[in-house]
């Protein structure tokens, strides 16, 4: 309507030419135009959208693919995570135990050898107690009876010497 | 019946051949008291290393002169047989079967100091008295027996020494 109005004016230099058939063969050549335009490019131009269209939700199943993969994982990373927590928390309670156990028989077993080590020093010392009171006896007597011997024999002259012979044969000869 | 018995009977056999076991007697007391009053002699005479012909030559030595020939074969013949220890035991059996040949005993006396005749004819008569038959005394010196007597009849023992009144107050001490 714009074109049979601005027809209907006739040429005023600006918008519409001076020539009318000009005019139409423009028009035309346009709409020849356009139209192998909108024919041999808009399938183009759609099948690239929908390619896209397509590459995109593509892209976005393989995304929601991905996270949900991706959770999976996350989820089974939790749960070892968690199950690894129990683990590592059920060995160090084993080995309180086990360190509680072996400090108690190692305290045990000191305790014992402690009182049995001490039991047998008090029978060494007894032992050498006895030991050495029954040495310095002997040596003491050892030591008085050689002394008396000394004497003896530093008073034992022929007279007495022959008085314990005859004695000797007294009692002999009496018994 | 003991070794020493055996070599005693052995060395009457030699003397009995000889015709003088007295003589043997007491040429073996002799060497006994000899050998056990010196350590040297013991030494020489015990070692075993040393071989019985150098033993029997120091025994050859030592009785050159003192012995009858029969007693230095019959002595030489116990320390070549390594038994110069038991020579005071042979001694003492030698001395016991010739009394009892004679319906004696014997008895070994030991004394710090020499007996007088009077005492040994004293102590014979006691000894006699209580074994109840005639009694040889023979009287060895020790000084070890400190003063006093110890006498040996057979198995019998009489100890009057002053040792063993030292060794009664040593073990009332101790």
């Amino acid at each position: 309507m714009l074109l049979s109005i601005l027809a209907a004016e006739g040429p005023n230099g600006r918008f519409i030419p001076s020539d009318v058939k000009e005019f139409w063969w423009s028009t035309a050549a346009f709409l020849v135009v356009l139209s192998l335009i909108l024919w041999k490019l808009l399938p183009v131009i759609k099948k690239g959208m929908t390619d896209r269209s397509d590459r995109i939700r593509a892209e976005l199943v393989e995304a929601e693919r991905s996270r949900v993969e991706a959770e999976s994982k996350l989820s089974s990373l939790r749960t070892k995570l968690s199950d690894a927590d129990s683990e590592s928390e059920r060995i160090i309670s084993a080995a309180h135990e086990q360190a509680a156990a072996m400090k108690a028989d190692l305290i045990a077993r000191a305790d014992a050898e402690a009182t049995d080590a001490e039991s047998k020093a008090q029978a060494e010392i007894s032992t050498s107690q006895g030991q050495v009171t029954a040495d310095i006896q002997a040596a003491v007597a050892s030591q008085a009876a050689e002394a008396a011997e000394s004497v003896v024999r530093a008073n034992l002259d022929p007279t007495t010497h022959n008085d314990l012979i005859d004695r000797y044969i007294q009692e002999v000869s009496s018994s | 019946m003991s070794r020493a018995e055996q070599y005693a009977q052995a060395v009457i056999a030699i003397g009995n051949a000889e015709g003088d076991a007295g003589r043997l007697e007491a040429d073996l007391h002799s060497f006994a008291n000899a050998v056990a009053g010196s350590p040297e002699l013991q030494n020489s005479l015990g070692d075993s290393s040393i071989p019985a012909s150098k033993r029997q030559q120091v025994v050859e030595d030592v009785l050159e002169g003192k012995a009858s020939r029969a007693s230095t074969a019959a002595i030489s013949m116990i320390v070549g047989a390594g038994r110069s220890g038991d020579l005071p035991e042979i001694a003492r059996a030698v001395s016991s079967r010739l009394a009892g040949a004679r319906g004696a005993a014997h008895a070994e006396v030991r004394s710090a100091v020499a007996l007088s005749e009077d005492q040994k004819q004293r102590l014979a008569a006691a000894l006699s008295k209580q074994a109840g038959r005639p009694v040889d005394v023979r009287v060895t010196i020790d000084p070890a027996v400190v003063g006093g007597l110890v006498t040996q009849i057979d198995d019998t023992v009489i100890d009057g020494s002053v040792r063993r009144r030292l060794n009664q107050m040593r073990e009332t001490l101790a």
